[in-house]
């Protein structure tokens, strides 16, 4: 599955937000937009993306940038996997 | 069933899923205890003087209390870190059988996963709103990284652990043999179900509360 395809699985599964994360797009904003994406749930997804694409995400890394978009989340995660 | 509860801001965050396997428990027979640790919630004291040991002592007491009060066998249900702490009473006070909600298999996880999320509040490098910090004393911080399933030797013979995903899989297998060998018949169940502990909406995860009555209803005489 495309980086796209797993990133949307993730915040489907993590913050339960079911069809909604079908219109996830590359200019979505995540932080603001997505009530459910307050600080405890943002360490959930972050969980989530260690463990399905094996990265280590460090604590600095955590912040208003990655989650800004939703395609600057998969690119914060390409950038990881590079 | 007595609950052990999740810490902090988790507890607040999975109240409603709580109080839902609570009524429906009530509908096949079974009384539940959740009980607000001491310097939690309603209960007096503070947080921040709080230990583990003080919080063991508060689940002992509720086992106690319904022993004499209860009419069916007693079994636990600890959540997220109460799973370790409701591991810890099983060692000491016999219960019929032991439930754990994504509890993690070593509690130095859960301290970190705490901390980046306390981080990421005092930075405000998320903006929005948080939800509020809490502070735990340094030498319950020492306890709760110390906490391990799987060190204890249980005294109950059914003992059913439950995660969302498959993370902890190989964790709770090693577990599983471990408890297995020492003391318990231990299954190991994966439920999809979302972070109800992490999300401020309201999350009732109903195949979470079928496994779990499932297993208690098998248990009954």
């Amino acid at each position: 599955m495309s980086t796209q395809g797993t990133l949307r699985d993730i915040l489907r599964e993590t913050l339960d937000i079911g069809d909604r994360a079908d219109s996830l797009a590359d200019d979505t904003p995540l932080l603001g937009n997505l009530p459910e994406l307050d600080s405890m749930a943002v360490v959930e997804v972050v969980a989530g993306l260690e463990q399905q694409f094996g990265i280590t995400v460090y604590d600095d890394e955590v912040d208003a940038e990655a989650f800004a978009t939703f395609g600057s989340l998969v690119k914060f995660v390409e950038g990881k996997q590079q | 069933m007595l609950i052990a509860p999740p810490l902090a801001e988790e507890m607040n965050r999975s109240r409603t899923l709580i109080a839902s396997l609570a009524r429906d428990l009530a509908g096949v027979g079974f009384e539940t205890l959740l009980p607000d640790l001491t310097g939690t919630g309603d209960s007096s004291g503070l947080l921040e003087n709080q230990r583990w040991q003080h919080w063991l002592d508060d689940m002992s007491f509720m086992a106690s209390w319904a022993a004499t009060h209860c009419s069916l066998p007693l079994s636990v249900l600890g959540i997220r870190m109460g799973g370790l702490l409701a591991a810890n009473l099983a060692t000491e006070t016999p219960i019929d059988s032991l439930i754990l909600w994504h509890t993690p298999a070593d509690g130095s996880t859960w301290l970190e996963h705490t901390k980046r999320q306390q981080l990421a509040t005092k930075g405000r490098a998320l903006g929005g709103k948080s939800p509020p910090g809490y502070r735990f004393h340094p030498a319950l911080e020492t306890d709760i990284a110390a906490q391990k399933l799987g060190s204890q030797k249980l005294a109950t013979e059914k003992v059913l652990l439950i995660d969302r995903d498959t993370a902890q899989s190989a964790a709770y297998e090693e577990v599983r043999q471990v408890w297995q060998d020492i003391s318990s018949v231990c299954q190991t169940l994966v439920v999809s179900t979302p972070p109800y502990w992490a999300l401020e909406k309201p999350v009732i995860c109903n195949p979470l509360i079928t496994e779990t009555k499932l297993f208690l209803t098998g248990n009954v005489p």
